[in-house]
């Protein structure tokens, strides 16, 4: 049992009072980033990012990219990103003012600063590939920047983040070997199909939708 | 280090325990509220999984100690309250966290 101060002073003891200490603050700091229903649906925005892009952009083509592809491609998945973000920080500001509390916390600065290195580098890479027309791997890079991104966000989190994440890097690098027809239609699995897994996941075992 | 160095040593850092802290529920709560900041009571609860009685009682002892604050509110009209370790409360800590690391400095000096 613990800590009478009349005990002899035992170190073993210390040490099972450090030791708690640090799994306390582990456990306190840990955070899901992605609330289950911001999970569905970022997912669900990303399926209709792949629709759009296979039967909206090209059409019959087979994902040959020609000059007018690259502008309508890049609006398309700019409009999924930018709304999955906006997703997760409405669904975010939602659990916060549930408790009270601010949207933006430390917390949330130090994961944003966790995934910026890994999404900044996929961004830049992006403008590369469409600038020089070359789309057929660019689904394997974005799971694999995204994962990236994602498995540093992890070490801040809770472990489901950085299963999320190795999904993403192992998927991409599968999607690379692939045909650009097939890439896409990983998209829908992981961007897709992951997100939702992980949305279902976290809110029925955790209960944070 | 000699004997008496290190018998001097754990006394000293056994001086620096601090009662209020050195209680396994206690504890984790200053754990807790240092290491995340301002938190609610249900967090709390689930983090350690603590039962609402019991919670309560320390989180008084606590207060009591001026090592946190309470804050009671209404939020969508249901009653939350929230709990802040103190700077009183997060110098305790850090003073009973060198009283840990030094018991131990001076046990593994002493092998």
């Amino acid at each position: 049992m613990l800590h009478t101060l009349d005990e002899e002073p035992r170190l073993e003891e210390a040490f099972e009072n450090l030791r708690l200490i640090r799994e306390t603050m582990d456990r306190s700091t840990k955070h899901s980033s992605l609330s289950g229903f911001a999970g569905l649906l970022v997912g669900v925005w990303a399926i209709a990012g792949v629709l759009v892009t296979r039967f909206c952009i090209f059409g019959n083509d087979s994902l040959v990219l020609r000059p007018g592809h690259v502008w309508p491609l890049a609006a398309v998945w700019m409009a999924v990103l930018f709304v999955s973000i906006l997703t997760d920080f409405l669904m975010n500001k939602r659990a916060a003012a549930a408790v009270g509390k601010h949207v933006f916390s430390s917390l949330g600065a130090r994961l944003a600063q966790a995934a910026a290195p890994a999404f900044t580098a996929g961004l830049a890479l992006t403008g590369y590939l469409l600038a020089n027309g070359m789309v057929a791997h660019i689904w394997g890079y974005w799971m694999l920047f995204y994962g990236l991104s994602i498995c540093s966000v992890g070490l801040f989190s809770v472990k489901p983040v950085s299963f999320l994440g190795w999904a993403f890097v192992l998927a991409g690098a599968i999607t690379l070997f692939l045909s650009p027809i097939a890439g896409l239609w990983m998209m829908a699995v992981t961007f897709g199909g992951f997100h939702i897994c992980y949305g279902a996941f976290t809110g029925a075992s955790r209960g944070e939708w | 280090m000699s004997a008496i160095d290190l018998s001097n040593t754990i006394s000293q850092s056994l001086d620096d325990i601090d009662e209020t802290i050195h209680q396994k529920v206690r504890l984790g709560i200053m754990s807790a509220l240092v290491a995340r900041g301002e938190s609610d009571f249900k967090f709390l609860k689930d983090t350690l999984g603590l039962t609402d009685g019991n919670l309560s009682i320390h989180l008084a002892r606590l207060e009591e100690a001026k090592y946190v604050t309470v804050r009671k509110e209404f939020v969508h009209k249901k009653p939350h309250t929230s709990y802040e370790a103190t700077e009183e409360g997060k110098a305790a800590f850090d003073r009973y966290l060198s009283a840990l690391e030094r018991i131990v400095k001076s046990g593994r000096l002493g092998k």
